[in-house]
C-alpha cells in the first residue's frame, strides 16, 4: 500500500483541543491576518480583503465549534466511487450507489460520536435527512479518551461529483470543501488525470498537502503490476502541480480489507485532531502568498523629506498669496497712515484738483475701492491641487502601486479644505496692520498744530496787510500795525508750511520702514502658520499612512516569514 | 472476417478506388464542379476576412470570440479547404473522447494490430495516430488536410511525437475510410483538448467514445455539444459497460442525448471486457466496424456523410460568422464607449471651468490680494485721467508706476494658468480612472495608452499661450471696441492696459456670491465699467471675452482629448466595416452554395 501516513502525535492531546504550541500559532497568524485586514481595508484589493474576512470569519467560527471532531470530505469526479467508499468506512449502505450517473446529488454526513457534533453538522449546512450517527458500543459515552483504532469524532462527508454536467453539484462541492479539515480527493484509474479535478482542486489547494489526501480507488480493476505503475504516476502529477509530498492511497471496495488504510489514516487523523489547526493553517498560508505584493522589500520612508515638504509650504504660501497679502497690507497701511501724519494743506490742495471720478458722477466709487482691502479669501483650488501634485513622488517609489496610491489619497485627502484653511490661517496673521500706532496721533496732533499756527500766521499777515499796508485803522498795536513785520511773518508762515510737508515726508518714511517691518513678520506669521496648517492638512496624513504601511508591511513579514 | 471487408473493398468501389489525389468528381462536396470553385473563392475570402479581424479590447465574451476565430478559421483550412481541393479523398473518421475510454484500443481493434499505444497511464495517446489505406499514406502525408501539423510516417505505434501527426498505412482498412485517434479531451494537458478539438473540426465523422463511469462527466457534453455545432456528422460509442447492469447505463445514456439534442447520433456500446494486445474481442467491435466498412464502401453514404458534414459545417458558419460579426460590433461600441468617456470627461471639466471663471472662484487668494492692491492705492483710480490734451496724457503715462498693474496682471494670469491646468489635469485623471474601471480601457492603459499622463507635457506651455493671448484680446477689445460714452469720453480719458484688467476681474465675477466682498465693494469693476462704456458696450465686450476665452480653452481640452482617441486608433480596433465584410462574407457564401 503506497501511503504517506502522518507520524502520530508524540504528545497525545488529552483532553485539550489541539497541541498549545499549534493552536499558539495558529491565533498568532489569525491575529497577524486581522491586523492586516484592519490596515490594508481600502488600500488593497478588496476581493483579497473579502477573502481574509471571509476566513477570518470561517475560522473563528470553526474555532468555536467542536475541536473533538474532525471534518473529512470525500469529493471526487462521478464514478469514482466515493460513495461506495463512504459505505465501506462506515459499514453501512447510507450512500446511493449505483451505475447510473451521476449519482449522489446532496452531500452525506456520516459522525463517530454524536457529543457536540450537531452545532458543527449545522455549520456544515448538512442537510438533517443526510445525517448518520455511528457510535460504537465499545466507545462509552464520557469516556475521555477513545480507543486507538477507533473512528470517534470523525465527520464523514461524502459529497457530489465535482465534474458532472450537473453545475449544482460543483457549487455543493465548492462549499465543503473550503470548509473541511481533511480533503480526501477520490479518483479511479480511469480519471485519475481528469483536468477538471486537477485544474479547479488539486492546482488550488496546492498548498493543503498536509490535509490532502489521495485515494485511488477501484484498484482491482487493475493488474497488481500495473497498480504502482499508475500511482507513481499519479504521484508525479501531482508533483508536478505543487502539491509537496502527496499522500496517495489505494483502496478498492470489493477487495476485502480494501479501505483498511484509508480506515487507518483516518483513525490516526481523528486521534491526532491537528486537521482542524492544520487546514486553518493552510488556509492562512495560501491567502498570506498573496499579500506579499502588497509590500515591498525596501523599508519604507516615515515621512516626506524636508526639500519636498518646504517646497510644498513654498507652493501653497504662493497659492494663498501671502506676498500679495502682504503687500496689499502695507499698501493699506501706508495709505492709512497718510490719514494721520499727512500734510493736511498737501491733502486739500489735491482735493482741489479736478477728479474724474466726480465728473463721472462715481465720488463713492472712491470710498469703496479704499474700503477694497479686505484681508486675504482663502486660495485658489487650483494652486493647491499643483502644489500637491507630485508631492509624495520621492516616498512612493518604493511602495506597492495600491500603497502608493493610499498614500497620494492621504496627501489629497484635505485637498478641499486646504483654500479655506489656509486663508483662515492669513487672517490669524493680520492684526499687525490694524492698530494705530499712538504716535500717529502724536504727528496728527503736531501736524493740526502747524496748520493751527500756520493759519495764525496767515491771519496775521492780513492782519499785516490791513492794517500795516492799507491801514484800515491807526489805532492797531505795533504787533499787527508794522508792515515792516510781514516778512518775518512770512518766513514763519514759509517756516511752518515747510515743517508741515516735512514732518509728513519724514513720517511716511519713517510709516514705510515700519510698514515693511510688519510685512517682513506678518510674512513670517503667514508662513508659521501656512506651516502649520500644511502638517495638519497634508504632512501628517501622509506620515499616517506611511506608519500604516509600515505596520502593514512588518506584519505581512512577519507572516510570510512564517509561511513555508 | 475482420480482414475480409477491406480487402474485398477495392474491387468493389472503382470511383473511390481510382486514388483520391486525382480526385473523382462523384464524390464532391456539390455536384457542379463550377459552383464547387466559386464556393472555394468565396470560402477563401471567408478565411482571409475571418483571419483579418482582431480583438483587441477585453469585452465580455471576447474570450470565445478569439476562440471562435481561431476555430473557424483552422476549420476552413484544416477541413473545409482540403475538403473542396480533394474531393475524393478517404471519409476522415475521428475518435475523440474522455481519457482512459478507450479510444487506442478500438483503432487497434479495428485495424486489426497495435498501431496506437494503450495503457494504464494517463492520458496514454499524446500525438494523434491516423491509420488509412497504404494507397493514401501519400495523400495524407503531403495533402492540404491540417496544414499545420507535422507528418510522421508511420508505423511509430510507441512514438512520442508531440504535435505531430503520425500516419500509418494499413491495408485492413478499405481505401475510402482513414481512422484517426486523436488525444483525449479532458485529461490535465491543454494541448491534448486544442488536438482534440482541432481534429474534431477536420473530421467528417466524428466518432465520440466515452465510459459507462463517466458518461456524465460535463466534458463529455461540452464537446458533443460543440461537436454538433460545428456541424460534424456523429457517432457516439459508450465502451466499459459494466457487465450486469449494461442497459440501466445505456438506456439513461440514451436518454441524455435525446436531451441534448444529439439523440439521432449512430450509438454503440462496447462491455467491458479484458484486454489482450492491446485489442478488443473482435466481436466487442463489430458493429462498429461494421458500420464503418458499409460507409466506406458504399460510394453514396460515404459521399452522402462527406456531404452532410460539409454541408452541416458551411450551415454552421452561418451561425458562427455573424456571431463573431456582432463580436465585431462590441468592440466598435466598446471603442465608441472609451470615446464618449473622454468626451464626457473634458465636456465636464469644460463646464466647470466655465463656471469657475464666472463664479468668482478664482478671485481668490494672490489674485485677490492684487486687485486690492491696485485698486486700493489708488493705481486704478490713477489710471483715469482728466482729459487735458494728448500730450499731457501721454506724459502721465509714461510717468505712472506700473508695478502694481504688472503684478495684477500676472496674478490673474496664473491663476487662470493654474485652473485650465488643474482642470485640465483633472479630466485626464477621470477619463484614466473611467478607463480603468472598464474592464477594456484598463487593458488599453497596461497597452498602447501606457505612456498617458494625466496631462500632455506640452500643455503648461499652451495653456500659458492661450492665456497670454487671451489678455491680448480682452486688451484689444477694450482698446477698439470700447466705444466711450460720448458724455464721459469729453471728461476723462483712460489706460487700455488697467481697464482690461478690471474687465477681466468683472468677467471673473468679482462681487458674486461666491467672493465674500465686505463693506459693499461688490461690483466695482461693473459699476466704473459701466460709467466708463454704457451697458450696452459693456455687455457686448463681455460676452465676446468670455466666449473668445471659452473657446480658447476648449482648443486646449480637444488637444488632450485626442490623445486618448490617438491611443485608441493605436490600439488597432476594428471598425464597421469589418463587421459589414464578415456578414456580406456569410451572405456570398450562402449565395454560393
Amino acid at each position: 500500500m503506497t501511503t504517506t501516513t502522518p507520524a502520530v502525535t508524540e504528545e497525545p492531546a488529552a483532553g485539550q483541543e489541539d497541541r498549545p504550541a499549534a493552536a499558539r500559532t495558529l491565533a498568532t497568524r489569525l491575529d497577524g491576518l486581522q491586523r492586516l485586514v484592519e490596515l490594508g481595508e481600502g488600500r488593497i484589493d478588496p476581493a483579497l480583503v473579502e477573502e481574509t474576512t471571509a476566513l477570518l470569519t470561517r475560522a473563528g467560527e470553526r474555532l468555536r465549534l467542536s475541536g473533538d471532531h474532525t471534518v473529512v470530505t470525500l469529493a471526487g469526479g462521478t464514478g469514482s466511487g466515493k460513495s461506495s467508499l463512504f459505505n465501506a468506512v462506515c459499514g453501512l449502505d447510507l450512500s446511493p450507489v449505483g451505475v447510473r450517473r451521476p449519482m449522489t446529488s446532496k452531500a452525506h454526513a456520516c459522525v463517530w460520536g454524536l457529543d457536540g457534533a450537531g452545532p458543527l453538522l449545522d455549520w456544515l449546512d448538512v442537510d438533517k435527512r443526510h445525517r448518520y450517527a455511528r457510535a460504537s458500543a465499545l466507545e462509552p459515552e464520557g469516556a475521555g479518551r477513545p480507543d486507538p483504532g477507533s473512528l470517534q469524532g470523525l465527520v464523514l462527508l461524502d459529497l457530489p461529483d465535482h465534474d458532472s454536467i450537473q453545475a449544482v453539484h460543483r457549487a455543493e462541492v465548492d462549499r465543503f470543501v473550503t470548509v473541511a479539515d481533511l480533503l480526501v480527493w477520490v479518483v479511479d484509474p480511469q480519471k485519475y488525470a481528469d483536468a477538471a479535478l486537477h485544474r479547479n482542486y488539486i492546482v488550488p489547494f496546492a498548498r493543503h498537502a498536509a490535509v490532502t489526501l489521495i485515494v485511488l480507488n477501484q484498484v482491482d480493476r487493475l493488474q497488481p503490476e500495473e497498480v504502482d505503475d499508475c500511482v507513481s504516476d499519479l504521484r508525479r502529477l501531482l508533483e508536478a502541480e505543487g502539491l509537496a509530498d502527496p499522500r496517495i492511497l489505494t483502496t478498492s471496495t470489493v477487495a476485502p480489507g480494501g479501505v483498511d488504510g484509508l480506515r487507518e489514516v483516518l483513525v490516526d487523523t481523528v486521534a491526532a485532531r491537528r486537521a482542524r489547526t492544520e487546514r486553518l493553517v493552510a488556509d492562512i498560508d495560501k491567502l498570506v502568498v498573496r499579500f506579499a505584493d502588497y509590500r515591498a522589500t525596501a523599508e519604507p520612508p516615515s515621512a516626506i523629506d524636508e526639500r519636498r515638504a518646504a517646497e510644498l509650504v513654498q507652493a501653497l504660501t504662493d497659492a494663498a498669496g501671502a506676498p500679495a497679502v502682504a503687500e496689499a497690507m502695507e499698501s493699506a497701511y501706508e495709505l492709512r497712515a497718510v490719514d494721520y501724519v499727512g500734510w493736511p494743506v498737501a491733502r486739500i490742495a489735491a482735493r482741489l484738483r479736478s477728479d474724474p471720478l466726480r465728473k463721472m458722477r462715481l465720488t463713492e466709487l472712491r470710498e469703496e475701492l479704499r474700503g477694497a482691502f479686505t484681508g486675504p479669501v482663502g486660495a485658489q483650488q487650483g494652486d493647491v491641487d499643483t502644489a500637491l501634485h507630485g508631492i509624495t513622488d520621492g516616498v512612493t517609489a518604493d511602495l506597492p502601486e495600491s500603497w502608493a496610491r493610499a498614500v497620494r489619497g492621504a496627501a489629497r485627502s484635505h485637498a478641499a479644505e486646504l483654500p479655506e484653511a489656509l486663508g483662515d490661517s492669513l487672517k490669524d496673521a493680520l492684526p499687525a496692520f490694524n492698530q494705530v500706532p499712538r504716535w500717529w496721533w502724536l504727528v496728527k496732533t503736531w501736524q493740526y498744530f502747524l496748520v493751527l499756527v500756520a493759519a495764525l500766521a496767515v491771519a496775521w499777515i492780513g492782519l499785516l496787510v490791513a492794517y500795516g499796508v492799507f491801514e484800515v485803522s491807526t489805532d492797531a498795536p505795533d504787533l499787527i500795525g508794522d508792515p515792516g513785520l510781514i516778512p518775518y511773518v512770512a518766513v514763519l508762515l514759509a517756516c511752518v508750511l515747510g515743517m508741515g510737508a516735512l514732518t509728513s515726508s519724514a513720517c511716511r518714511n519713517v510709516v514705510a520702514m515700519s510698514s515693511a517691518r510688519h510685512g517682513e513678520r506678518m510674512t513670517f506669521h503667514m508662513r508659521e502658520r501656512i506651516t502649520e496648517v500644511t502638517e495638519q492638512k497634508v504632512l501628517y496624513p501622509v506620515a499616517d499612512e506611511l506608519q500604516t504601511y509600515a505596520r502593514f508591511r512588518t506584519t505581512a513579514n512577519e507572516l510570510l516569514d512564517n509561511t513555508p | 472476417m475482420h480482414d475480409g471487408p477491406g480487402s474485398a473493398a477495392t474491387p468493389a468501389e472503382p470511383a473511390a478506388g481510382a486514388g483520391a489525389p486525382e480526385g473523382a468528381p462523384v464524390t464532391g462536396v456539390t455536384d457542379d464542379p463550377e459552383r464547387e470553385v466559386d464556393l472555394a473563392r468565396v470560402l477563401t475570402e471567408l478565411r482571409d476576412q475571418v483571419g483579418e479581424v482582431r480583438f483587441v479590447l477585453d469585452v465580455p465574451g471576447v474570450e470565445e470570440a478569439r476562440a471562435a476565430q481561431a476555430e473557424i478559421r483552422s476549420q476552413l483550412d484544416d477541413y473545409v479547404l482540403p475538403r473542396i481541393r480533394g474531393r475524393s479523398a478517404p471519409m476522415l473518421v475521428v475518435l475523440g473522447g474522455s481519457t482512459g475510454a478507450g479510444k487506442s484500443t478500438l483503432v487497434n481493434t479495428l485495424v486489426g494490430s497495435r498501431v496506437s499505444a494503450t495503457g494504464v497511464l494517463r492520458p496514454t495517446t499524446s500525438s494523434p495516430i491516423l491509420v488509412c489505406h497504404p494507397d493514401h499514406t501519400e495523400w495524407f502525408l503531403k495533402g492540404p488536410l491540417l496544414p499545420d501539423m507535422g507528418r510522421v510516417p508511420g508505423p511509430a505505434p510507441d512514438a512520442i511525437a508531440g504535435d505531430q501527426l503520425v500516419i500509418i498505412g494499413s491495408d485492413q482498412l478499405p481505401e475510402g475510410l482513414a481512422l484517426l485517434d486523436s488525444p483525449d479531451f479532458d485529461s490535465v494537458f491543454e494541448d491534448h483538448y486544442e488536438f482534440a478539438t482541432k481534429l474534431m473540426a477536420a473530421a467528417d465523422l466524428w466518432l465520440c467514445v466515452t465510459t459507462a463511469a463517466r458518461y456524465a462527466d460535463a466534458q463529455v457534453w461540452q464537446m458533443l455539444q460543440r461537436a454538433k455545432e460545428q456541424g460534424a456528422t456523429l457517432g457516439v460509442v459508450l465502451s466499459r459497460v459494466p457487465q450486469g447492469a449494461g442497459s440501466e447505463v445505456v438506456d439513461h445514456f440514451a436518454e441524455m442525448l435525446e436531451e441534448h439534442g444529439v439523440g439521432d447520433a449512430r450509438r454503440f456500446t462496447i462491455p467491458e471486457t479484458r484486454i489482450e494486445q492491446s485489442r478488443l474481442p473482435e466481436e466487442a467491435a463489430e458493429e462498429i466496424r461494421t458500420w464503418l466498412l458499409e460507409l466506406a464502401e458504399n460510394h453514396d453514404r460515404r459521399s452522402q456523410v462527406i456531404r452532410d458534414t460539409f454541408g452541416g459545417v458551411l450551415d454552421s458558419f452561418r451561425t458562427r460568422v455573424p456571431e463573431l460579426a456582432k463580436q465585431v460590433e462590441a468592440q466598435v461600441e466598446v471603442r465608441t464607449v472609451l470615446r464618449e468617456e473622454v468626451e464626457a470627461a473634458y465636456a465636464t471639466a469644460l463646464a466647470e471651468l466655465d463656471e469657475a471663471t464666472r463664479n468668482g472662484s478664482l478671485l481668490r487668494g494672490e489674485v485677490l490680494a492684487r486687485w486690492q492692491d491696485f485698486a486700493g492705492t489708488g493705481d486704478l483710480l490713477r489710471s483715469l485721467r482728466v482729459q487735458r490734451g494728448r500730450a499731457g496724457r501721454k506724459a502721465s503715462r509714461r510717468r505712472r508706476n506700473p508695478t502694481r498693474l504688472r503684478a495684477l496682471k500676472s496674478a490673474l494670469r496664473a491663476g487662470l494658468e493654474s485652473l485650465i491646468l488643474a482642470a485640465a489635469e483633472h479630466a485626464g485623471e477621470e477619463v484614466l480612472a473611467r478607463w480603468r474601471a472598464h474592464p477594456a480601457g484598463g487593458q488599453l492603459l497596461a497597452g498602447p495608452a501606457a505612456s498617458l499622463g494625466g496631462v500632455s507635457p506640452e500643455l503648461p506651455r499652451r495653456v500659458t499661450r492661450a492665456v497670454s493671448s487671451w489678455q491680448d484680446h480682452v486688451l484689444e477689445l477694450v482698446r477698439t471696441e470700447g466705444v466711450t460714452k460720448r458724455s464721459v469720453a469729453k471728461l476723462v480719458t483712460f489706460d487700455e492696459e488697467a481697464l482690461s484688467l478690471v474687465l477681466m476681474i468683472g468677467l471673473l465675477g468679482y462681487g458674486t456670491a461666491d467672493v465674500a466682498v465686505e463693506g459693499g465693494t461688490s461690483a466695482v469693476p461693473q459699476r466704473l465699467l459701466k460709467a466708463l462704456f454704457g451697458a450696452e458696450s459693456l455687455r457686448g465686450m463681455g460676452a465676446k471675452a468670455r466666449a473668445d476665452l471659452r473657446s480658447r480653452i476648449g482648443m486646449l481640452f480637444d488637444e488632450e482629448a485626442i490623445r486618448y482617441g490617438q491611443a485608441l486608433d493605436a490600439a488597432g480596433i476594428p471598425d464597421e466595416t469589418a463587421a459589414v465584410q464578415l456578414y456580406q462574407a456569410t451572405y456570398n457564401l450562402e449565395v454560393a452554395r
